[in-house]
Order: structure tokens, then C-alpha cells, then sequence
């Protein structure tokens, strides 16, 4: 071998050396975090220098064990690094890259990591950490629940326990044959707590529902000498729907008025069930004029809020007043209610003021009308009900035979044969015949000299409405 | 002279129950038709039922026809009832009910009721 060529090993073997002593004192000198880095760089030194430039297949494999490594192949990794290390045994790095491994792996800290199933780090910490987040948030979840059910249910205790006491107190103040006047200590000491007051009120409202005259009075008297008007009008003042609406029916059982006009502004409200809300509190807090919110409401009054009034008033025995003056409503929803409230109440004298609903252009309030005339009988319509026809729409005329055959008179007799005669409409037809029917003998006399007739075959119609089993 | 008031509404029973009581009554109570049965089974001497008609497991209806018919009893019956329940009102007429008061009511008047119907009973 020539002194040359000792040269050139010798100084390969010293870089190899010197790369390896360097990386060395590396590894023992830089902190966690950075020793990785600074490693890389002096392997791909002594690598470029040595074995790496001279070993393709070495080159390969420490890219790919290194890449596996970055991104936390563990076991691909270990297996990259051992196949480099039979290439190359006395590779520092690769023994170092080796430890880490085994460190990582081994390591209580890591333990999760060595189940990697050799997917990156990256994926498993992640992992780790939404598990450990879904868990630690399921498990307060959990906690929260039980310690709200538990108050929910202590509450509940509470206010059973309290209700029952309250109750007491309240019978008792109510019913005593004692002073009158005086109110006991015992209740005045509730109001000292909001909690104790809520329930109190609860209880007043509760009792107030099935009591009216001298116990009534006594109680709503007492409902303002302890200011828990107060309470109801700050609920009906409140931003809350749910609330004003709670505060809406205290007032109104307790029959306190001065959030009247608050009240009021909520008729016009998007929220359909504080409008009705507010509708039945001003029912029951106007006892003067339960209806005067029918003057602002400018909202739909919908079939349902119509009931639920009727409803309210009935139950409460409230004054009906004179509803024709809603007839001229500009609510086509209130007109219809007002009719509908004539046709309930028989309010026959409104008769000159249905007269001119059956001109509206509204159809169904003249259908309305109609009905309204025919059930409250009223003859002095006849005329214009039978001037109307002609040009009215098939379901008022419908409505007009029958509002017309509720009215038994001869003077429309002419008439109704008209109808059987002229119209094609079987439905039509027959209500005009049991239209005459009605009028008693007259109109039976009549229906026999048109079974007769050979002007035109009324038999089945006539023997239809004449027959006992279906009529 | 003994009352048995049945009413499944717990506040107008203690309120009933409260009046009665300072008008110098006896008073039973039921919170539902059953028990008012076991009651009335169990005091015979009861001078007066006054019965909701609306309550769970048996109703004030079943109730009377109980009266009536089970135990033969010509005892008075007043019925509370809600507005709007006139069919059945004339329902618990014919299965032999006294008097009816309609809720909400006027203990006074209610006290008034009993007193007519017990002195109408004496007689």
C-alpha cells in the first residue's frame, strides 16, 4: 500500500472519528429539544463526509429512518436505523438515534405512544389529547348534572315544604274568624326572601283561582299589603317573554291594573303566545270594558286567541258588552270575532249594523253575516238576503238558503223555487227544499203541487229531504 | 255533623276543609274518588259529601253512583264543577246529586249551600 493511500484511510478514519467524537459531545451537551437537530446536522457532516457519499443504499436507509423518526414511526424507524447499522455498526448516530427510541418508547410518558400502531406522533398526540378532552369534558358534564339534579331536587323539597307551611298560613288568615286586619307576623317574615316571596305568590295565585267574593278581596288585599304587586309588575316589565308572561297573569288574578298599559303594548307583539297573554290580562283586568284591547289590536286575532277569550270570559263571568261596535273594525279579525260573538250571545239588536257587512267586499265576512242572520232569525234581513244571491259566491249562496231556511216565511217561498227550479247544483237544491219544508203546511203543500209538476222531475230531490230516516 | 269534602286540587281541599271547620263542621278529606270511597265506607255517619267531578281514579260521577246505588245512601251531594260543564252537571242531576256550585266560588255561599241542604235533610 503506498504512503498515499495510508494518507487518504487515515484521514477518512480521523474525520470519521473527530464526526463521531463531535456528535458525541453533542448529544451529551444539548438539552431535549435541541438535540435533534444539532445531531442531524453533524451526521449529515460525517456522513457527506464519509459513509453516506460512499453508500447509496446506507444514504437511503438513514433518510428514511430519519424521516420515520421526525414524524414518529417508532418501530419503522428502529428497523430503518438497525438495517443501517449492519451497514454501518459503528455508527454513533444511529446507536444514539436507537436509545431515543427505546427511550421514547420505554418511558412512562410516552408509555401511550408505544401502542402507536406505527402511525406519526403528531396523529397520536392529537389523539391522545381530543381523547383526553372529550373525557375530561363528558366527566364534568357528568358532574354538573348530578349537582344541578341534586339542587334541582333540594329546591323542589324546598318549595314542597314551604308550599305546604304558606298554605297553611294563608287558609288560615283567609278563614279565621279573628282580626281581620292585622297580618301575621309569620307571613309578613316570608317576604324578607325573593325565593320565599315566589312561592308565596305561587300559593295566592293557586288559591285566588277557585275563590271568588269576600275571600277573594281579602286575599288580593293582602297580595298588595306584603308589595307583591310589586314583584308582578317588575315581571311584566321584564325582557324575557316567559316572565312578562308569568307577571301578565298575576296581575290579572290579583286584578291589579297599573301595568295596564304595558299590557298593552304587548298586544301588538311577533310572539303569538305573549299576545295572547296579554290579550286575556286585559280581558280580566278591564272589567269595566274587557274587550277595549279589541280597539288597539291591529296584529291577526286568530281563531285560537278568539277561543281562548271566549273562553276566559265565560269562565270568569265577565260583562258582555254590545259587540257591534267592533263591526267596523279595520281588523277583518276582529269583525269575524264580533259576529261570532252576536251569533253566541244572540245580540239580536245589532241587526241594523249586520246589514251593511253584507256588502263588505270581504267574503267571508259576508258568509259570516249570513250565518249570523239566519241563526239569530232575523226576518227583516229576508229581502236583502234574497237581493244578495245573484251575485254572490257558491258558499254564501249556500249559506243564504240556509240562513233563509232557519226563517220559515211564505214571503220567500217564490223564491226558493226559483233556486230548485233555476239552479243546477244539487247541494243547492236541497237546501232550498228543506227550506220550504220548513215553513210548515204551506210550504209542504208546496212541495207536493212541485212533485206533481211535468214542467220538470223534482221527485228525488223532494222525496230525499222528506224522508224521515235521513232527516 | 260531618262533611267528607273530595277535591284533588290540595289547595281548595284546605281552604274548603279550613271554612268547614270554623263553621263548626267535621270534616273528612279525599283527595281522589278511591279514597273518598275508603271513607265513606269506613263512616257511615258522614251528613254530607261534597264531591269535584273531575278527579283521578275515580270520578266525582262514579262517585255518586256509588252513593246512590252501592250504599243506598239518600245522604246530601254537592258537586264543584267548572263553567261550561252544564251536560254533565244534569248528568250527576240524574245519578242523583243535590246541588252544584260552580268554581271559582264563594266559601259563603258554598256554606250557605250545606247549611240548606243539611237543615232540608233534618226536616
Amino acid at each position: 500500500m503506498s504512503p498515499c493511500k495510508y494518507i487518504f484511510i487515515l484521514g477518512i478514519v480521523f474525520t470519521i472519528g473527530v464526526g463521531e467524537m463531535q456528535a458525541k459531545a453533542i448529544i451529551h451537551s444539548s438539552k431535549k429539544g435541541t438535540i435533534q437537530s444539532d445531531i442531524s446536522k453533524k451526521h449529515t457532516i460525517q456522513d457527506s463526509l464519509s459513509f453516506r457519499s460512499l453508500n447509496p443504499e446506507y444514504e437511503r436507509l438513514l433518510d428514511k429512518a430519519d424521516w420515520a423518526f421526525k414524524i414518529g414511526f417508532w418501530e419503522r424507524a428502529k428497523r430503518l436505523y438497525s438495517q443501517a447499522a449492519v451497514i454501518n455498526p459503528n455508527s454513533i448516530y444511529i446507536q444514539y438515534r436507537l436509545r431515543e427510541i427505546q427511550y421514547k418508547t420505554n418511558t412512562l410518558h410516552n408509555f401511550l405512544l408505544y401502542f402507536n400502531f406505527d402511525k406519526p406522533d403528531i396523529l397520536i398526540r392529537t389523539l391522545i389529547l381530543c381523547i383526553l378532552f372529550f373525557v375530561s369534558s363528558m366527566l364534568l358534564l357528568l358532574l354538573f348534572i348530578l349537582f344541578n339534579r341534586n339542587r334541582m331536587k333540594a329546591i323542589g323539597l324546598r318549595r314542597q315544604a314551604l308550599s305546604e307551611k304558606y298554605q297553611g298560613f294563608l287558609v288560615d288568615y283567609l278563614f279565621s274568624t279573628e282580626n281581620f286586619q292585622a297580618i301575621p307576623a309569620e307571613i309578613v317574615g316570608i317576604t324578607t326572601s325573593k325565593f320565599n316571596r315566589r312561592i308565596l305568590i305561587d300559593q295566592m295565585i293557586d288559591l285566588s283561582i277557585n275563590l271568588m267574593g269576600e275571600a277573594k278581596d281579602k286575599l288580593r288585599n293582602l297580595f298588595i299589603s306584603l308589595k307583591l304587586d310589586k314583584d308582578s309588575i317588575k315581571k311584566a316589565n321584564n325582557l324575557k317573554w316567559h316572565i312578562k308572561i308569568k307577571g301578565f297573569r298575576e296581575l290579572a288574578f290579583m286584578n291589579i291594573t297599573d301595568a295596564n298599559e304595558h299590557i298593552i303594548r304587548c298586544l301588538d307583539s311577533k310572539n303569538d303566545i305573549l299576545r295572547m297573554e296579554a290579550q286575556l290580562a286585559l280581558v280580566r283586568l278591564n272589567t269595566g270594558d274587557s274587550f277595549a284591547f279589541l280597539d288597539h289590536l291591529d296584529k291577526p286575532f286568530t281563531v285560537w286567541e278568539q277561543l281562548t277569550v271566549y273562553e276566559t270570559i265565560m269562565f270568569h263571568n265577565l260583562p258582555i258588552p254590545q259587540f257591534d261596535r267592533w263591526l267596523y273594525s279595520k281588523n277583518r279579525t276582529v269583525v269575524l270575532f264580533a259576529l261570532r260573538m252576536i251569533d253566541i250571545f244572540k245580540q239580536r239588536e245589532t241587526y241594523p249594523t249586520l246589514f251593511w257587512l253584507l256588502v263588505n267586499e270581504d267574503d267571508e265576512i259576508r258568509y259570516l253575516t249570513i250565518r249570523t242572520i239566519g241563526n239569530l232569525k232575523i226576518k227583516e234581513a229576508l229581502p236583502h238576503l234574497k237581493r244578495l244571491y245573484k251575485n254572490e259566491i257558491y258558499a254564501n249562496c249556500l249559506a243564504i238558503v240556509q240562513a233563509i231556511g232557519k226563517i220559515p216565511d211564505e214571503s220567500v217561498l217564490n223564491f226558493l223555487k226559483l233556486v230548485i227550479d233555476k239552479e243546477e247544483d244539487v247541494q243547492l237544491q236541497i237546501e232550498a227544499t228543506m227550506a220550504i219544508n220548513n215553513m210548515g203546511i204551506p210550504g209542504q203543500q208546496a212541495l207536493e203541487k212541485l212533485m206533481q209538476s211535468d214542467y220538470k222531475n223534482y221527485q228525488i230531490i223532494i222525496k230525499h229531504v222528506l224522508d224521515k230516516r235521513i232527516n | 255533623m260531618k262533611i267528607l269534602i273530595s277535591e284533588d286540587d290540595l289547595m281548595t281541599l284546605k281552604a274548603l276543609e279550613h271554612k268547614l271547620k270554623n263553621e263548626g263542621y267535621v270534616t273528612l278529606t279525599a283527595l281522589d274518588g278511591k279514597q273518598a270511597i275508603d271513607l265513606l265506607n269506613a263512616n257511615p255517619d258522614i251528613d254530607l259529601l261534597l264531591t269535584d267531578l273531575h278527579m283521578p281514579l275515580i270520578s266525582g260521577l262514579e262517585l255518586i253512583t256509588h252513593v246512590r246505588n252501592e250504599m243506598k245512601s239518600n245522604m246530601p251531594i254537592i258537586m264543584l264543577t267548572r263553567v261550561g260543564l252544564e251536560d254533565t252537571v244534569l248528568h250527576a242531576f240524574e245519578l242523583g246529586a243535590d246541588d252544584y256550585i260552580t268554581k271559582p266560588f264563594s266559601p259563603e255561599e258554598l256554606s250557605l249551600r250545606i247549611k240548606r241542604l243539611l237543615l232540608k235533610g233534618k226536616s
